[in-house]
């Protein structure tokens, strides 16, 4: 990547071993991490994010811009601050480099979108999801900032990822949000994928269905904690052959590409 | 040490101070370093929620509580020891660690030099 190029990457962060919370970095010219941006429980009295949004009435979900440059921060009149979520061994996915003006104009788009999204003051779901209705939670912010800033909205391979497939709002209200000087990328071009060591590669054939429902079953039935009700699921046969049926997409995915890349191919073949 | 065995991050030190400094001035210190602290970083702007001159004790942040994102202090002051406790907590959203090893130290760095001053 050239020295002089912005990117926007997607994280996943690994929630209990088997869930993902997905969130969004905005990479500087030399790579450094500049800003984040986030879906979180956040309780409507403090008006702080919480670690764990475990009561609807009091908890709302509401998009959160952490912003680690210091100019960065001054530019957006916000105070910088530390608090981060990336730590090594992540999945994540590059999913835009280019010049500053082009993934500036995408990112401040999504961080313009807090204010209207903030408002909507949509419920957080007790320990993110929703076990009789579709969940929107930090997973839906993910996505309803990715189509904001019009760039490919990525899934994560061997994670559970509720509330992934939903919204904050409707694609017209996002459609509104978007900065429309940049075009929708569309997920099937080509972007830089960086499946770390030890990580499994993207797959988006591993169907979470299983998983979630043992887990919400799980959390329902007990009205345990999302960490209790995430160990349940792992050491279920349910979790357990959810992670296999993953690894075993990913693998296979793995080398599906390597059959369309003959440079991956062989470095697919030197890592096995 | 941090420890992980809490769903809430915390690391916690003892420094230890001329014995029958008055609370006041270790409170007032605390505050001071606070403050500073929450100048420049978001993690760092919790509120004092108690301040118990009687019993030493200065805490941030409704302390007792596990659900709250952010550094929380709770402060100890045993005058007749010289001794001040001080648990820092620092959870982020999953109660992802924010750094509560470097945020003690960072705190701990301003507070003594304002202990030891005049």
């Amino acid at each position: 990547m050239p020295d002089d190029q912005y990117s926007i990457e997607a994280r996943s962060l690994r929630v209990a071993g088997v869930a993902s919370h997905d969130y969004w970095v905005l990479r500087g010219p030399d790579g450094k991490d500049m800003a984040e941006l986030h879906g979180l429980a956040t309780d409507r009295e403090t008006n702080r994010a919480i670690p764990i949004g475990t009561d609807e009435k009091k908890h709302s979900l509401r998009i959160w811009h952490y912003v680690h440059d210091k100019e960065f921060a001054a530019e957006h009149g916000v105070k910088p601050t530390r608090e981060t979520y990336i730590q090594e061994g992540q999945q994540h996915h590059t999913v835009l480099s280019g010049s500053k003006e082009d993934v500036l104009g995408r990112w401040n788009a999504a961080v313009a979108a807090k204010e209207p999204l903030n408002a909507l003051d949509l419920n957080y779901p007790k320990y993110g999801f929703k076990v009789f209705s579709d969940t929107v939670n930090s997973n839906s912010a993910y996505r309803t900032l990715g189509e904001v800033m019009g760039v490919p909205v990525k899934d994560f391979g061997g994670v559970i990822e509720p509330g992934l497939d939903n919204r904050m709002t409707t694609p017209e209200e996002i459609e509104k949000l978007r900065n429309k000087d940049y075009p929708v990328l569309s997920s099937r071009e080509p972007v830089a994928r960086e499946p770390e060591q030890g990580q499994l590669a993207q797959t988006d054939a591993a169907s979470p269905a299983t998983g979630a429902g043992a887990l919400l079953a799980g959390a329902r039935d007990g009205e345990a904690a999302l960490g209790t009700a995430m160990r349940e699921l792992q050491a279920s046969a349910q979790g357990q052959e959810f992670a296999a049926r993953a690894q075993a997409q990913a693998q296979a995915q793995t080398v599906a590409d390597a059959g369309r890349e003959p440079d991956a191919a062989q470095q697919a073949a030197a890592r096995s | 040490m941090s420890n992980s065995a809490h769903a809430v991050p915390e690391a916690a030190a003892t420094l230890q101070v001329p014995v029958e400094t008055p609370t006041p001035k270790v409170f007032a210190c605390a505050r001071q370093r606070l403050a500073e602290l929450g100048r420049d970083e978001a993690l760092w702007d919790h509120a004092v929620t108690r301040e118990d001159v009687q019993h030493g004790v200065l805490e941030t942040g409704d302390f007792p509580e596990d659900n709250i994102s952010g550094f929380r202090l709770h402060l100890q002051h045993d005058p007749a020891k010289g001794a001040v406790a001080l648990r820092l907590r620092g959870a982020g959203a999953y109660f992802v660690d924010q750094g509560v090893d470097a945020g003690l130290k960072e705190f701990q760095a301003g507070f003594s030099a304002c202990l030891a001053s005049p």
